[in-house]
């Protein structure tokens, strides 16, 4: 365990930039989650930790030592791949003694190492399998135990549960939370999924185009987002995000965001925003109904309570209380005034 | 970043290919099962037969007709019929007899294993090296090895006798030794080939893991690399195993005049002279020569077929 410190990080890949200027702290035992879309820099800031990646600019630090010029084992850090990458032609215990070997761990401690790990996943009679007879969440689980038996400083996780079934993907991201507590291993995950960030880290860091956006709780970047990209990449459904004369909510040099859970139906409080709009489509969704609506030419989301049922073609009136609209500078996208 | 499964790895798929024998899962022709287009597939599938069966028969016809003259007589081999009116296995006697054909058996067999074993280890390692190190001068480099396989045989025969007449340096004269053969064909350019495409279609998240694993170089090669690359290998275990057991020409240019080193093919030869060719000594002593080869091809065949298909090259 020890925490882990990216100082003024770049990587320039044939001159275009990957990961620009990235600061963060992440603090001993923190499970820290970075997450944007696609090609946003967040798997190269992990490659750069794991040492699978050279840095261009800055310093990256595990617990108090500088690792820019170490190799990749002598970092003490562990991986999980998205593909898993499980040796195929080794068994599930040479899988996870592998590593252990070549550090020149004593036979007697591999294996009670990998035996523990065995135990801690709930993978005993699994072990003499090898990877193509397990079914793709044991893979998962015997990626996470080669991270385990290594008991490193820091989890580095790429994805790891980007290939599975959303039904496993929910089970097993609970199951990585309960062992990341139990062991208290800083873990550094990442992913595109904005549910898993908001779900998993005590902490997030939001990047888009090799830039970190925002870091902070998932409360707080649900609350007070930074810019106009956090505010639409975080939450689900995405907030709204109109030009404020629209909704009557400020000038036209700035952009008025209100998530659409924040929405209701009709006059609502006095002091919010009242404006009309056409409704498109309605998604039922059993206790909410999601109703896809349009204002002028812009669509708008609502998430509503299901006692009044809107129907396709409704023209209805929509309150958002004041205390939970975002204002942004259209040209900066930055907030100039934060929800409640 | 998509939530479906990943495609299989082409090792795995090529792996199931060798271990089921079965074609892997994938969209089929499209027309499979659409109504009203039986009659077209069914006038497809039979001309693919006709066609099949027509190629078989051209390679099949002149392998049989080897076999019936090994059966037969002199006299009646210098005729057409294909089968031998008095089939007998004098001329296996023969040819077993005549010449030392245990010690051209055994030559080939040690240059074979030897030549095979040289270009399994150091063709994968220089495979390994151009799929995946970076230095200075890679790609140079692999052009000049893809360049000698333009070279042929014949343009290399003078410089190469020379060499092995008076050898750089060490001024050893190796004609007529197995050393000599086998240096030069320590390593082909084929399997090179061969080997570093294979290479580029493995995963490279395996050999990261082995990194984070501790592995150097070498380990990754030896403990990941090479067991993935497993019907590479066995391609060319089967291609070079059989060329240098076919190889006529560096064996005849270099064991010439040492009648015990000599190797099946030109043990094979003896039965020709420069007025006669005893036709039935000759196909019975290559009907054997062929067995070693028929027998490794059956143990390798699967393994075979997907190395060369996976590697994206034609044997």
């Amino acid at each position: 365990m020890a925490p882990v410190t990216y100082e003024k990080v770049s990587k320039l890949f044939d001159g275009t930039a990957a990961v620009k200027d990235l600061d963060l702290e992440i603090g001993d035992g923190e499970f820290i989650v970075l997450v944007g879309p696609s090609g946003c820099g967040k798997s190269t800031a992990l490659r750069m930790l794991a040492g699978l990646e050279r840095t261009t600019e800055g310093r990256i630090m595990i617990g108090d030592r500088v690792v820019n010029n170490v190799a990749p084992q002598d970092r003490d850090v562990a991986m999980v791949f998205q593909s898993y990458a499980l040796y195929p032609h080794m068994t599930v215990y040479n899988n996870l003694a592998f590593g252990l070997r070549n550090l020149k761990v004593p036979k007697q401690e591999i294996d009670a190492r990998v035996r523990k790990a065995a135990e801690i996943l709930d993978m005993g009679e699994l072990i003499k399998r090898k990877p193509k007879q397990l079914s793709g969440g044991q893979r998962q689980r015997v990626a996470l135990g080669r991270a385990i038996v290594r008991e490193p400083k820091a989890f580095l996780m790429d994805e790891p549960l980007s290939n599975l079934d959303a039904k496993l993907r929910v089970q097993t991201r609970a199951e990585i939370l309960k062992l990341q507590q139990r062991l208290g291993t800083t873990t550094i995950y990442v992913t595109h999924d904005q549910v898993e960030a908001m779900t998993m880290g005590d902490r997030i860091a939001v990047m888009r185009f090799g830039l970190l956006q925002q870091l902070g709780t998932p409360e707080e970047l649900y609350t007070h987002p930074r810019n106009v990209f956090v505010a639409g990449f975080i939450g689900s459904p995405a907030m709204n995000l109109v030009p404020a004369p629209l909704v009557d909510g400020g000038g036209s040099n700035l952009i008025a965001g209100f998530r659409p859970e924040h929405m209701t139906l009709g006059d609502g409080s006095p002091d919010g925003l009242r404006f009309d709009a056409k409704v498109e489509v309605v998604e039922y969704l059993g206790n909410d109904q999601l109703a896809h609506l349009v204002k002028g030419e812009t669509p708008l989301v609502a998430l509503l309570p299901v006692e009044c049922r809107l129907s396709m073609g409704d023209d209805a009136t929509f309150t958002v209380p004041r205390d939970k609209l975002h204002l942004f500078d259209a040209e900066t996208e930055q907030v100039v005034h934060g929800g409640g | 970043m998509a939530s479906e499964l990943p495609p299989i790895p082409p090792v795995i798929a090529a792996e199931e290919l060798a271990k089921k024998g079965e074609v892997p899962p994938g969209p089929g022709p499209v027309t499979e099962g659409i109504p009203g287009r039986e009659g077209a597939d069914k006038i497809r599938r039979t001309i693919t037969y006709v066609v099949l069966a027509a190629v078989s028969l051209l390679f099949f016809v002149p392998f049989f007709w080897s076999i019936s003259t090994s059966l037969k007589t002199l006299p009646e081999a210098a005729g057409f019929d294909l089968l031998p009116a008095d089939p007998s296995f004098r001329a296996y006697r023969e040819a077993i007899t005549t010449f030392n054909f245990g010690r051209y058996f055994l030559n080939s067999v040690f240059l074979a294993s030897v030549v095979t074993g040289f270009n399994l280890f150091l063709a994968s390692l220089g495979g390994y090296a151009f799929a995946r190190l970076r230095f200075p001068g890679r790609e140079v480099l692999f052009f000049l090895v893809l360049g000698t396989l333009m070279i042929p045989h014949e343009l290399r025969l003078v410089p190469v006798f020379q060499m092995l007449s008076e050898f750089p340096v060490t001024h050893w004269n190796l004609l007529g030794s197995y050393q000599g053969y086998i240096l030069i064909n320590l390593v082909g350019a084929t399997n090179l080939f061969l080997m570093r495409q294979y290479f580029l279609t493995i995963p490279k998240d395996y050999e990261e893991a082995a990194k984070l694993d501790g592995a150097g170089y070498f380990k990754t090669y030896l403990r990941v690399m090479l067991p993935l690359a497993g019907p590479a290998l066995a391609a060319i275990t089967i291609l070079t195993f059989q060329g240098t057991w076919n190889d006529f020409f560096w064996p005849l240019v270099i064991f010439l005049g040492d009648e015990t080193k000599y190797t099946l093919p030109l043990g094979i030869n003896q039965f020709r002279s420069q007025y006669s060719t005893q036709w039935p000594e000759l196909m019975s002593a290559s009907i054997l020569a062929i067995l070693p080869i028929f027998a490794l091809y059956v143990f390798f065949q699967r393994y075979f077929i997907a190395g060369i298909t996976s590697a994206g090259v034609k044997g």
